[in-house]
């Protein structure tokens, strides 16, 4: 699998002829505008597009996502998760889009953001677009504070407040960068967010 | 319209000319003429008025689905019901005679819903429950009959919920509104039986421009239905109704629609509640006729633990566009909400989901779930999801899932190896499919409902 890393706004296109498998690495931890397109062109394409964000202070984070589906036997799979600390805002938009002739189609897109102070706030737009039958597609969102009761576990052992949620910061983004296999942009990305 | 014709294209029509009706188009002529004819009171008049200016303010939605066909100048909005029309049962086309009795419609309400008969033949039921009711201070009445017999009640509601500019349909619908119910249901009354909409007095089933109210007071409870199953004929393409429903502290209101207008029809329906103190407001909405439906039963959970559930199933076929949903807006603390959203798609029709889910600050601990499953039968057909969710608090749980199938082989093929016919086969799975939604109707509904997925299966597989 060929891998490769988006960590600028503005808008990126990616695509992925027959039999080809990219692997994209998106980090998003400066606000601004991303938009990120990938397109399935060729039979046998494959995709998978991981996306971590994280936001603080007053930064507005504007992630649109989109996987076009041209051609028939074509898979992909995005799984973004967010953290929004302080003030900060995430609005992330993900698109599948499977056009008539794309039959035997799977995709799966993932949006999971964890609000981490009472003034950030999150918009969650996943959108499916689908004219071809033979496919499975689906997506789920979920936006949510960080677990109280597993908060409380750490901290009875010892672990302070702001310790315990880092762990679980870490947890929950440590689950996407784990899928990058591409080491070098792996350690990158891990020093980014840490 | 253009395209196809304004007036139901099947050949059974009045023997009755309508006794009244309006010009073709919209002005300010026409609504003070439906308003001197209802002879209303002087503030309704001029809640139309203002409403008519809001719409000729406001432009087409650009999102959703296809709307540059309708042509407001060539539509009539207001055509008086002729109570005596009696069309001849032997005029009902064939199919739709075939198709209410494999409905299993009993006999006389294939001759009201045909039309042949101007009111359901029930007048017993209807007389028995009217006095039931009356006893414990329900008020249960048309729309129109209301204005005039409740003006104060009326006029303290009406567009509390949706106001005349929420958007251009509902401002269309308080401008040339016309039928419609109004329900009152006073403190700690529980209304046992469903109020079904036919069972109404001095109104046609439908109007073009229904208006609908309804207020539950604290701690009651009441469950209105509208609607049915077997395809609906109407005069007119464009269908705009507007419900408003006002459910208070600890009451529980559940509004089930079957839409099945036949498929000339445009029905854009504006349906919202307002919900108090530990309230609870619930939707179960089928939508299985129209050429185009847009509609997205809401509901803002306005006070502490404030509960909003909907329940919707839509069937898209040939040349239909079934784009519906649900809005919940989450205002107070411990509110929740559950959206469950199945639809089909067949024969080149096209189903989407549209929804919201906004979650104020404040709202804490608010949970929300929503739910949208879209099975795809054949190649020809499509469906989208466009659900968007605005989180503006910590402290909430939402969650949103959704998936696109088709019926699986594997299923097809262990069901016609136990003897079952491909057609029947599909039918199960389809209905196994709605099955969450249908359960939760009332059981004549839901009865009707899974015949009609048979039915609507055929010639569809193959």
């Amino acid at each position: 699998m060929k891998w490769r890393l988006i960590d600028k706004p503005g808008k990126h296109v990616v695509s992925s002829g027959k039999d080809q498998q990219v692997g994209i690495v998106l980090l998003v931890d400066k606000g601004g505008e991303y938009g990120v397109t990938v397109e399935l062109v060729g039979a046998g394409a494959k995709a998978l597009m991981l996306g971590l964000v994280v936001g603080r202070g007053r930064e507005w984070i504007n992630l649109s996502t989109e996987t076009v589906h041209q051609v028939a036997n074509t898979h992909a799979e995005t799984m973004i998760h967010g953290v929004m600390f302080d003030q900060a805002t995430a609005n992330i938009s993900g698109l599948i889009k499977i056009v008539k002739r794309a039959q035997t189609v799977t995709d799966f897109l993932t949006e999971r953001i964890l609000l981490l102070s009472p003034s950030a706030q999150a918009i969650a737009e996943p959108a499916l677009e689908i004219e071809a039958d033979e496919v499975r597609a689906s997506h789920a969102a979920t936006v949510a504070p960080v677990d109280e009761n597993q908060v409380f576990y750490l901290t009875s052992r010892g672990l302070s407040q702001n310790q315990a949620e880092s762990q679980m910061v870490k947890g929950f983004l440590g689950v996407v960068v784990n899928k990058i296999e591409d080491d070098k942009i792996r350690h990158q990305v891990l020093k980014r967010i840490c | 319209m253009k395209g196809f014709k304004t007036d139901y294209q099947f050949g059974f029509h009045d023997r009755v000319k309508p006794r009244f009706k309006t010009k073709k188009g919209l002005s300010e002529q026409v609504v003070r003429e439906i308003s001197a004819k209802k002879d209303e009171p002087k503030w309704m008049l001029e809640f139309r008025l203002k409403a008519l200016k809001v719409f000729e303010a406001k432009k087409m939605p650009t999102w959703g689905a296809d709307l540059s066909k309708i042509d407001f100048n060539e539509l009539t909005y207001y055509l008086e019901p002729t109570e005596k029309t009696e069309k001849r049962w032997q005029d009902v086309p064939k199919d739709i005679k075939n198709t209410f009795d494999r409905l299993g419609i009993p006999e006389a309400e294939k001759k009201y819903l045909a039309g042949v008969k101007s009111q359901y033949d029930s007048q017993v039921v209807y007389g028995s429950l009217k006095k039931e009711l009356a006893d414990k201070g329900v008020i249960f009445l048309g729309f129109d009959e209301a204005v005039q017999k409740y003006p104060r009640l009326v006029k303290k509601y009406l567009g509390t919920v949706i106001p005349i500019g929420d958007n251009k349909f509902a401002a269309l619908n308080s401008a040339v509104w016309s039928g419609g119910s109004f329900v009152y249901v006073p403190a700690r009354v529980k209304v046992d039986k469903p109020l079904q909409a036919y069972f109404r007095i001095n109104e046609p089933q439908f109007g073009q421009f229904e208006r609908t109210l309804i207020i539950a007071e604290e701690d009651s409870s009441v469950h209105y239905g509208e609607g049915c199953t077997a395809p609906a004929f109407s005069e007119g393409s464009l269908h705009a109704a507007v419900v408003e429903i006002i459910v208070k502290k600890r009451a529980r209101v559940q509004y089930t629609t079957v839409q099945n207008w036949y498929k000339n029809v445009y029905n854009l329906v504006t349906k919202r509640a307002w919900v108090g103190e530990r309230g609870e407001m619930i939707w179960t909405d089928a939508n299985l006729g129209a050429r185009v439906t847009m509609k997205y039963p809401s509901f803002i959970l306005a006070e502490e633990g404030a509960r909003g559930e909907t329940l919707s199933v839509a069937l898209a076929g040939e040349g239909q566009h079934q784009d519906v949903g649900s809005k919940a807006t989450h205002l107070a603390p411990d509110t929740r909400s559950i959206i469950v959203s199945k639809s089909i798609s067949l024969n080149g029709g096209r189903s989407t989901y549209r929804g919201l889910v906004n979650v104020a600050r404040g709202a804490k601990g608010a949970k929300s779930k929503v739910i949208c499953d879209a099975l795809i039968l054949d190649p020809k057909s499509r469906t989208d999801t466009y659900p968007t969710n605005k989180i503006f608090e910590k402290e909430v749980t939402l969650e949103h899932e959704a998936t696109v199938s088709k019926v699986g082989e594997e299923q097809l093929f262990y069901l016609t190896s136990r003897g079952l016919s491909q057609t029947q086969a599909m039918g199960m799975v389809v209905n196994g499919f709605i099955e969450p939604v249908v359960k939760k109707l009332p059981m004549e509904y839901a009865v009707e409902m899974n015949r009609l997925i048979d039915l609507e299966m055929e010639g569809s597989v193959g």
